[in-house]
């Protein structure tokens, strides 16, 4: 009887082994899966920054805060107002309007001279939107104008510059 | 020989038994993650979905200027809430997006945010494929450019439009909006818009309003306020006055960096005589639509200065 006791205890012991096994095998293979999912979200989340980016500094030239409308002549396309980009700097309120981490204008073939109230127009860089993220860059190339007197004349300046928008790259 | 057996029947029945429910446990614990993986799923989907359709209108807003269309395919029949929040520096845009998988609409609650984003259109529209198109909203300047979304399944027929919106609309070649010169030339189905005549849409191009049963939808801006007239006849009176609002935030902000502008060219000695004190303190005062009329004079006025100032500000 104690002999038959000690077999089916046995038996039982066998059988919650083998569940507690099983189960294990499971939350394993579960752990790895979701952790797998879990890598291709993020990628997705970073793949629709990237696109948000990329298409967004594509349209930026041609919104109503950047645009250079009808002040430099005819309506062009790609050109930003300077005078305007300055104001709009000066301005805030517009941190999160874009949805993107850093927005900058940096003159090609121009110094690291970040433009102010102060410096400009003698400046080279145009920090719009600045969060102190670190992140990714996309540009795209634009006409950067603005109106200059020369010896006591307006005249319009334009210059060639690189529109910059970057997205955040989340690590962890 | 009897006591033997029973004892071994009581040896069987336990350990079946107790497999038994740790199993069904196991599985009752593998069928609840399994169903909250799908609906975790569904709910990434329509995010995804929500922030692909703030993301793809981005090229819809390219040139100022022109209206612009696009197509929007979707993998499976979707369900488009559209809301919208006036609340802060420049307002909300938000929109819901749930997707049919298996016959059943996700119940996901998620709704995508986005401040630069003007979109008009019913409460809920649902559909596979959409038509969103753009028009600027100048007043005076350019302000934002606005999005319809339309499904493609629905129809609106427009009876007896103006010359320059039926040329606009047939320029678009949207299979959705139709112009026909009697109302009876509607199909069964379609919403009736009427320039001129009594339908369930009636639009008063003349006087600058939209009548839909007892709502009246104001609209006003350059070119005769088309952009929100079209805001108007798509959406739905809580949105559109809330969009409309959404859109007096960023005329106030853009004024205010345009007069900020001047200040700067005039250091240049370029000078500008554009006045933004009247615009700004209607805006202030700015309740619904039915203030944009007489808003309008001041608007004009600014357009006027810009024009004939030395150095144009837009």
């Amino acid at each position: 009887m104690v002999k038959k006791t000690k077999r089916s205890q046995m038996k039982i012991q066998q059988t919650a082994f083998m569940l507690i096994a099983m189960t294990l095998l499971f939350v394993l293979a579960g752990v790895f899966f979701l952790g797998f999912k879990l890598s291709g979200l993020k990628k997705q989340a970073l793949s629709l920054e990237e696109n948000n980016a990329l298409l967004l500094v594509s349209k930026l030239a041609n919104s109503p805060e950047f645009s250079c409308e009808n002040s430099f002549g005819t309506k062009r396309t790609n050109c930003v107002d300077e005078d305007k980009v300055m104001a709009l700097k000066n301005n805030g309120g517009y941190s999160k309007f874009w949805g993107s981490s850093n927005i900058e204008i940096r003159k090609v073939g121009g110094s690291e001279r970040e433009c102010t109230a102060g410096s400009y127009p003698d400046c080279d860089v145009i920090k719009v939107s600045n969060t102190q993220q670190r992140g990714t860059y996309v540009g795209n190339f634009v006409a950067l104008c603005r109106k200059a007197n020369v010896k006591g004349y307006i005249e319009d300046k334009c210059e060639v510059a690189k529109l910059l928008v970057s997205y955040e790259v989340k690590n962890g | 020989m009897k006591k033997r057996n029973k004892s071994g029947f009581l040896e069987m029945s336990f350990s079946w038994m107790f497999a038994l429910i740790v199993g069904a446990f196991i599985l009752f614990l593998a069928i609840f993650f399994i169903v909250k993986f799908v609906n975790t799923e569904q709910t990434s989907s329509d995010i995804q979905a929500s922030k692909s359709l703030g993301i793809i209108t981005n090229p819809l807003e390219t040139l100022s200027g022109e209206s612009k269309v696009i197509s929007l395919s979707l993998s499976s029949q979707t369900k488009i809430y559209n809301g919208c929040e006036d609340a802060g520096e420049f307002g909300e845009q938000l929109i819901r997006i749930n997707q049919q998988a298996l016959g059943k609409y996700s119940d996901s609650g998620l709704e995508s945010s986005f401040e630069n984003k003007y979109f008009f259109s019913e409460n809920m529209i649902e559909d596979k494929n959409f038509y969103l198109f753009s028009k600027p909203f100048e007043f005076p300047f350019n302000v934002a450019d606005l999005v319809y979304i339309i499904p493609q399944t629905k129809t609106y027929c427009f009876v007896n439009p103006p010359k320059e919106i039926s040329d606009e609309i047939n320029n678009l070649k949207i299979k959705s909006i139709i112009n026909v010169s009697r109302q009876t030339d509607c199909g069964s189905e379609s919403t009736k818009v009427c320039f001129e005549g009594n339908c369930e849409i009636n639009v008063n191009y003349n006087s600058g309003y939209v009548q839909k049963g007892n709502d009246r939808f104001y609209f006003e801006g350059l070119d005769k306020g088309k952009a929100l007239m079209y805001g108007a006849i798509f959406s739905e009176k809580r949105l559109y006055e809330c969009e409309v609002q959404r859109l007096m935030k960023k005329t106030k902000k853009l004024a205010e960096v345009y007069e900020s502008k001047k200040g700067i060219v005039q250091l240049n000695g370029c000078s500008s005589n554009v006045n933004f004190d009247s615009l700004k303190s209607s805006i202030s005062a700015y309740k619904d639509s039915s203030d944009l009329t007489p808003m309008f004079s001041s608007v004009n006025e600014i357009k006027k200065q810009n024009e004939i100032g030395v150095c144009r500000l837009w």
